[in-house]
């Protein structure tokens, strides 16, 4: 068990990786903040605009040159395509325009096809809508870290332990924030309900972990023994997890699915670093300090 | 047989009652096929000759159903050709087309009260009708089906053949017939949603309900039926409307929804009468021979048609129209005839719709047989007959249903394309497939026992199954965040199952604790890992006026289902395999 004694020895240096990954996580953060006023970018549903998806075989190229000349306003452009072919199926055009009429229009003679009901569909959302979403969706996630919290305190009914399993959660969300930063993934309301399930979700191995140090009287096992069982159960729950929503990103033809699955993938693996790491190491502390003491 | 009775304990046989009425609620029927109606016109010829909504249609006009298509297929040979009419007056001879009805209106003595078609002019007097001499309103009776023939329309259903005449389409939407209970959310459907939100931010509940039943009133009478229409309120206590009316473009029901409706008929600025039942208590609509297209010709950047359709004023507005119009003076009409100095101007929600000449024997008049017209434009005069065709529906309704008692505006406006929500539904069994496959192969890799493989799998299933089962049972959408909120909680699911298993199979070690203890060790990390994943969604239930709500409710039946029914049964069967 060569890397596992290395492990154990060696906990507390290890714990530079997730410094260095949280430093990095919120310097991005920070950096967007104050060049951008805000901390992730916001999609449609948080800002107002539209969201126009036309189901053609067409490639369109040059569509967003055309766009940008035409109109006076933001576009993004995606492609969808069938999973398995890669046969182009669609075109997905967002921007901040709110009346989609003239850009319907446009968009008839550039395809040189009908938009109807049948190959068409738009998702208007008015700018105040937006930001009044906007603004909940950072109160639900802040209440949803409370009440996450207070399960929390109230399961384990000890300081040290308590705040390790919080910390986790908040290094996984500020991994998955900044992850969400570089991929260019926007703040939506999906994305935002991601960002909630990660909450929750995430802190499965750290309670699995918290549970099997803690609350267990084990005497005939060691503590390097109750980790790397921790670690065997952990980790095949995160992997099992991971591979379910990976195939998911891969295989899914939403746009909307594949920003949430994105989320939850760097959210599970930030958590790894955060639970095997530093929960590991803080519960180890805590754990010798206790059996010093008394 | 004794294995069989210690493997089927009371756990197990919960999740199987559980499985049981599951199938039950979502009631499968993989193999139907066809299309069913699924609204019908209130007050429509459809809805007078028994079709109603459920019917599943077999034939149009002998033509085999089996598809959307082949609907729509037969539906557009019903159309017909446009007719050309040759039209003599005692002015001159013109010819026109048509598809369904004359686009002037005449009186008894066939003179023309009101045209703006072309080369037909008011107080033109009509002789001749293609060869058909006419001098009486009788006479063109008696020969207005040669001149424009109805056209016969049999529409066979299992409940039975529906045969009449009619000038157009049946008044119905129709949709495939549905293979299960599962009711899918407007982005895998297809349809329109709308989210209103009042201008007056601080509006009572009740005045939100009042709003609703206008709405809804008016969408029936507009012909769709099967909607949602709720309030809905968030986090900051901003009230909302939320619409769903599945399988209906937003341009279809956009004005209908955002109107307030308050319309108006003035003379010089002084209002005559308003759409309300006490001014206007009949609307004539779908009746042919009282409302519809009028007239139509070109004008500048395409073409313009006229709709026109009778109402009745109450005693009081015909009194009041009396007042005005005494007071108006009689002016010689350039083409000829005499009218009022001052036109009647038709207003909604402030804006002018139509301004028309008052005729001169009106004057002082109670008149309680008033026509309302207004305009419809298009590039075509295909596209101007159905736009001027859509306006004169959505102003009859609105008169029909009332205004609503507050100003709304439409905060959010989706319309998804049903082809979009058919690729995904497909997609998304793939997704399901393939996340299960990828689960399944990691929890192999770990354990490499199929013991231990098979019944996780199975959970995994049931698991997906029961929370289908309970959105049948509930009518909960299943919707694109609602997916992703089911893979999130079988994916909790598998971890649960590993902890029960990594339990088993590592306290065989671990003489000193029974059982029992184990898994209520396992148990405890299950229930807190539960407790926080709950909490961490409930907020979603308030925020973004509930529109991700069905993430959240999925995900929290999810685990619920998981944490209560299948993980107490998955280690009920583990303990059995492994204790063998």
């Amino acid at each position: 068990m060569g890397i596992g004694d290395f492990y154990i020895n060696n906990l507390k240096k290890l714990q530079v990786i997730p410094i260095i990954i949280l430093i990095l996580s919120l310097s991005l953060l920070f950096y967007n903040y104050s060049s951008k006023g805000q901390f992730l970018e916001k999609d449609i549903t948080l800002k107002g605009g539209s969201v126009i998806t036309i189901t053609t075989d067409k490639s369109a190229e040059n569509i967003e040159s055309l766009l940008d000349s035409r109109f006076n306003a933001d576009f993004s452009i995606k492609r969808l395509a069938e999973f398995g072919t890669s046969a182009p199926k669609g075109i997905v055009i967002e921007t901040n325009l709110e009346n989609v009429a003239d850009l319907k229009t446009t968009l008839e003679e550039f395809l040189k096809i009908k938009l109807t009901n049948e190959n068409f569909s738009v998702e208007v959302t008015s700018s105040s809508l937006g930001e009044a979403f906007s603004s909940q969706i950072i109160t639900a996630m802040i209440a949803a870290f409370i009440l996450m919290a207070i399960v929390i305190f109230i399961v384990f009914r000890v300081l040290v332990p308590s705040i390790a399993v919080i910390f986790a959660a908040v290094f996984d969300i500020l991994v998955a924030m900044a992850g969400m930063n570089i991929l260019g993934i926007k703040l939506s309301t999906a994305t935002a309900a991601a960002l909630l399930l990660l909450i929750g979700y995430s802190i499965d191995t750290d309670i699995l972990l918290t549970t099997k140090l803690l609350k267990r009287k084990m005497d005939n096992v060691s503590l390097s023994e109750k980790i790397f069982e921790s670690i065997r159960t952990g980790s095949t729950m995160t992997f099992a997890a991971l591979a379910a929503i990976l195939v998911g990103y891969i295989v899914t033809s939403s746009f909307i699915m594949k920003d949430m699955f994105l989320v939850i993938i760097i959210g599970l693996i930030a958590d790894l670093f955060s639970t095997w790491l530093v929960n590991v190491y803080v519960l180890k502390s805590y754990i010798a300090r206790h059996e010093k003491n008394g | 047989m004794k294995k069989m009775v210690k493997i089927l304990t009371l756990r197990v046989w919960i999740l199987i009652f559980f499985i049981v009425i599951s199938i039950l609620a979502i009631k499968p029927v993989p193999f139907a096929s066809g299309v069913e109606i699924k609204s019908v016109s209130a007050n429509s010829l459809a809805s007078d000759n028994g079709l109603s909504q459920g019917m599943k249609i077999l034939k149009v006009n002998d033509m085999e159903i089996k598809t959307m298509s082949d609907y729509n297929d037969a539906i557009s040979k019903f159309n017909k050709p446009p007719i050309e009419l040759k039209i003599t007056t005692d002015k001159k001879e013109i010819k026109i087309n048509v598809t369904n009805k004359l686009k002037f209106a005449f009186d008894e003595n066939l003179t023309v009260l009101r045209s703006e078609t072309p080369g037909i002019a008011q107080g033109d007097r009509i002789l001749k009708i293609n060869n058909y001499i006419l001098n009486n309103l009788t006479d063109y009776l008696n020969v207005s089906e040669d001149i424009i023939p109805k056209k016969k329309i049999s529409i066979a259903t299992n409940k039975g053949e529906v045969v009449y005449l009619t000038y157009s389409h049946p008044e119905i939407t129709i949709g495939d017939v549905k293979k299960t209970n599962i009711v899918k959310g407007l982005d895998l459907e297809g349809g329109t949603r709308v989210l209103l939100a009042p201008k007056d931010k601080d509006i009572s509940d009740s005045t939100i309900n009042d709003i609703i039943s206008v709405l809804r009133n008016r969408l029936n009478v507009y012909g769709l039926t099967d909607l949602s229409i709720k309030p809905a309120n968030d986090l900051a206590g901003n009230s909302y409307i939320l619409i769903e009316i599945a399988g209906v473009s937003s341009d279809e029901v956009e004005g209908l929804i955002s109107a307030q409706g308050k319309f108006e008929a003035k003379i010089e600025n002084e209002t005559v009468f308003v759409g309300s039942k006490k001014d206007i208590p009949f609307v004539c609509r779908g009746d042919g021979s009282c409302s519809g297209i009028r007239s139509c010709g070109q004008v500048e950047k395409g073409y313009q048609c006229q709709f026109e359709f009778a109402i009745k004023l109450s005693q009081d507005a015909a009194k009041k129209h009396a007042m005005v119009t005494d007071k108006l003076e009689v002016v010689l009409n350039p083409e000829g005839g005499q009218r009022l100095s001052k036109n009647i101007d038709f207003y909604l929600d402030g804006q002018l719709v139509d301004s028309l000449q008052i005729g001169a024997d009106l004057k002082g008049k109670e008149a309680t047989d008033i026509a309302i017209s207004g305009p419809g434009f298009g590039a075509d005069s295909k596209s101007a007959q159905d736009n001027t065709i859509k306006n004169m529906d959505r102003l009859q309704t609105i008169l029909i249903t009332g205004s609503l008692p507050a100003d709304i505006e439409i905060a959010k406006l989706d319309n998804i394309s049903p082809t979009l929500g058919e690729d995904f539904i497909k997609n998304t069994f793939l997704v399901m497939l393939f996340a299960i496959i990828a689960t399944t192969i990691v929890v192999y890799i770990r354990y490499r026992k199929t013991v231990i493989i098979i019944p996780i799998v199975l959970t995994m299933l049931s698991e997906i199954l029961i929370i289908f089962g309970i959105a049948a049972l509930i009518k909960w959408n299943i919707d694109i965040a609602a997916i992703v909120g089911i893979i999130a909680a079988v994916g909790t699911g598998v971890d649960d199952q590993i902890v029960i298993t990594d339990e088993a199979l590592y306290s065989k070690k671990e003489i000193s604790l029974n059982w029992k203890q184990r898994i209520k060790r396992a148990f405890s990390i299950i229930f807190t890992a539960f407790a926080t994943s709950f909490v961490s969604m409930l907020p979603l239930f308030w925020a973004a006026a509930g529109l991700i709500r069905g993430f959240a409710l999925t995900t929290i039946i999810g685990i619920s289902v998981g944490v209560f029914i299948t993980r107490p049964a998955f280690a009920s069967i583990i303990e059995y395999l492994l204790n063998k």
